[in-house]
């Protein structure tokens, strides 16, 4: 084995250690002498600050500086940086009042460092703090493939030129104009895989174009409008409000709706309406700080007959996983409206809700109830869990 | 391997659309009938220790290196091809890992030695979603992991003098610090 080690060829190994957190890339120095200054090389940049309690907080930040100069300084500046990931969470800023330089400035100067053109970076992913405002280069950096910000402010963004970006996936980040959004969606006319969550605009201020090459979406927050993206295949979805879609989505395969309050049995099935083919349902809970909040259905509720029934129930429905069984009436009645429906439903899996105090002989009356009721698909397997 | 420079994250997006479409087209039309032509052709290949192997072309397409070949001798199904250097068990693992869609849970069932010769095997026959499912699985095993587990894992042999580990290991001193020494 050693022999067919050592046949490997450097960037083979350079791309195994580019999956591999920077403080790991540089202990490979040691290794041997081979691997000794392999790191320099790596063409992938990936640190995380955390917070160590027992540690003066100011004395800890300027180690991890040290650290990240201490990287970059001595990296081969010929090679490419195809990755920057840099998360330093919202305790980062806090308390740092003794430091001189602005500790905002640096990470923006790193991440500057990160768009500048010759390193041709593809892999963009931060995670920092509201107080940090992206560089506008940032925006126009056309190697991007890939961006992901999270808990960042996007002050000007005039000029936005991602031509390859593929998967754009933002999560708190601060827009100071209400078209922030829409002017970062329209200058990324490619982006495949979508994820916004909690963006506040003013919707009545802001036009969104359609987005047809969207294949996956993930939206968390009510603001923005799904019409623009009518086309995905693989869409997950956070209600916070009633959903009114009024339009269809054509070619949806794969939904997953995580209920934010209750379960709202009758909306799902207004939505399954307007999704013709879909062939994948995925029930769950948004689990978050509201989940205590989370309201039960009653145990006498009732849905009412349903008809007529959804077109991708009756026709395309293939699977349906429940996240959230809590041993209510209600979900009972909807799973059997599922099983009884579904003609060609593979498999139905059903997964009891760690919080909730499902007792056995509860369970036992589903499994019993479920498994005696009539199915329209032959070949479709029960699991509860 | 020539191109590695398209994000890994936006080459399995591609390859989950792809398995969708070819998913998709297969429900949408009658289920009885194989929706390609191609279904159930084989490829013949033979293996580093002589083991000639009938593997089905779906995943044979996924080796760049026997692709190129592959239209220039469509009509002669019996030639065989020459794949030196995978062994018989290692193109079994292969086969296993196409035909279960790249599931980790498949990856963390290899063995360290079985890891590192799909990796080579990925590599030499030019099959991209593989090699970047693999590297990941290695990234996996040896993540946060101690110099001294690194080594172990590729086989190292530390060309160091203590002394000179002890400088470097200073040098660099904040890498070594949390580490779990295992």
């Amino acid at each position: 084995m050693a022999d067919m080690i050592s046949s490997i060829p450097d960037d083979i190994l350079l791309y195994i250690l580019s999956f591999l957190p920077t403080k790991q890339v540089v202990a490979t120095t040691v290794l041997s002498k081979r691997w000794n200054l392999l790191f320099r090389s790596v063409p992938s940049f990936d640190f995380s600050y955390r917070m160590d309690y027992d540690k003066n907080h100011i004395e800890d930040c300027y180690h991890f500086f040290h650290s990240v100069f201490s990287f970059l300084l001595s990296r081969d500046s010929n090679r490419s940086l195809h990755k920057f990931r840099l998360r330093c969470g919202s305790t980062f800023l806090m308390n740092t009042v003794g430091i001189k330089t602005s500790i905002s400035t640096w990470i923006e100067e790193w991440i500057e460092y990160a768009v500048t053109g010759r390193n041709r970076v593809q892999h963009l992913d931060l995670n920092l703090d509201q107080k940090i405002v992206m560089p506008s280069m940032v925006f126009r950096c056309k190697t991007l493939v890939v961006l992901k910000l999270g808990y960042v402010t996007v002050k000007d963004i005039s000029c936005v030129d991602l031509p390859l970006l593929k998967i754009l996936h933002l999560n708190t980040v601060l827009f100071s104009e209400d078209v922030g959004l829409s002017l970062l969606l329209s200058g990324s006319p490619n982006v495949e895989d979508l994820e916004v969550k909690n963006i506040n605009f003013d919707p009545s201020k802001v036009k969104f174009n359609r987005l047809p090459k969207l294949v996956r979406v993930r939206t968390l927050g009510h603001l923005f409008p799904l019409e623009i993206v009518q086309n995905v295949e693989d869409l997950i979805i956070y209600p916070l409000c009633p959903l009114k879609l009024g339009f269809d989505l054509e070619n949806l395969v794969q939904l997953e709706i995580n209920f934010v309050y209750r379960k709202e049995w009758l909306e799902v099935l207004e939505v399954l309406r307007h999704c013709p083919k879909l062939q994948n349902l995925v029930l769950g809970i948004f689990k978050s700080y509201r989940f205590e909040l989370f309201q039960k259905n009653d145990e006498g509720a009732v849905l009412p007959g349903l008809q007529p029934i959804p077109q991708c129930i009756s026709m395309y429905l293939k699977t349906c996983d429940f996240g959230i069984y809590e041993g209510s009436i209600d979900e009972i009645q909807f799973a059997r409206y599922i099983l009884q429906n579904a003609k060609y439903l593979r498999t139905m899996k059903i997964q009891i809700c760690p919080e909730s105090n499902v007792t056995d002989d509860k369970i036992l009356y589903m499994i019993k109830e479920l498994s005696s009721c009539m199915k329209s698909s032959n070949t479709c397997t029960l699991s509860i869990k | 391997m020539a191109e590695r420079g398209e994000s890994s994250e936006a080459v399995m997006l591609k390859k989950t659309e792809e398995e969708k479409l070819r998913k998709g087209k297969m429900i949408v039309g009658d289920e009885s009938k194989a929706g390609y032509e191609e279904e159930g052709k084989k490829v013949k290949l033979v293996t580093s220790d002589g083991v000639t192997m009938e593997v089905e072309i779906s995943i044979v397409k996924e080796m760049e290196i026997i692709q190129t070949f592959i239209g220039a001798t469509d009509t002669d199904d019996s030639f065989i091809f020459p794949i030196s250097n995978v062994s018989s068990h290692i193109l079994n693992q292969i086969i296993e890992l196409v035909k279960g869609e790249y599931d980790q849970e498949l990856a963390k069932k290899l063995s360290h030695d079985e890891l590192k010769e799909i990796l080579v095997a990925a590599n030499y026959l030019n099959m991209k979603t593989l090699f970047h499912f693999i590297a990941t699985a290695i990234a996996n095993v040896i993540q946060n992991k101690s110099v001294e587990f690194v080594r172990d894992f590729f086989g190292i042999v530390n060309d160091f003098t203590e002394e000179e580990e002890a400088e470097l290991r200073k040098t660099n001193a904040w890498a070594f610090e949390g580490v779990d020494e295992d």
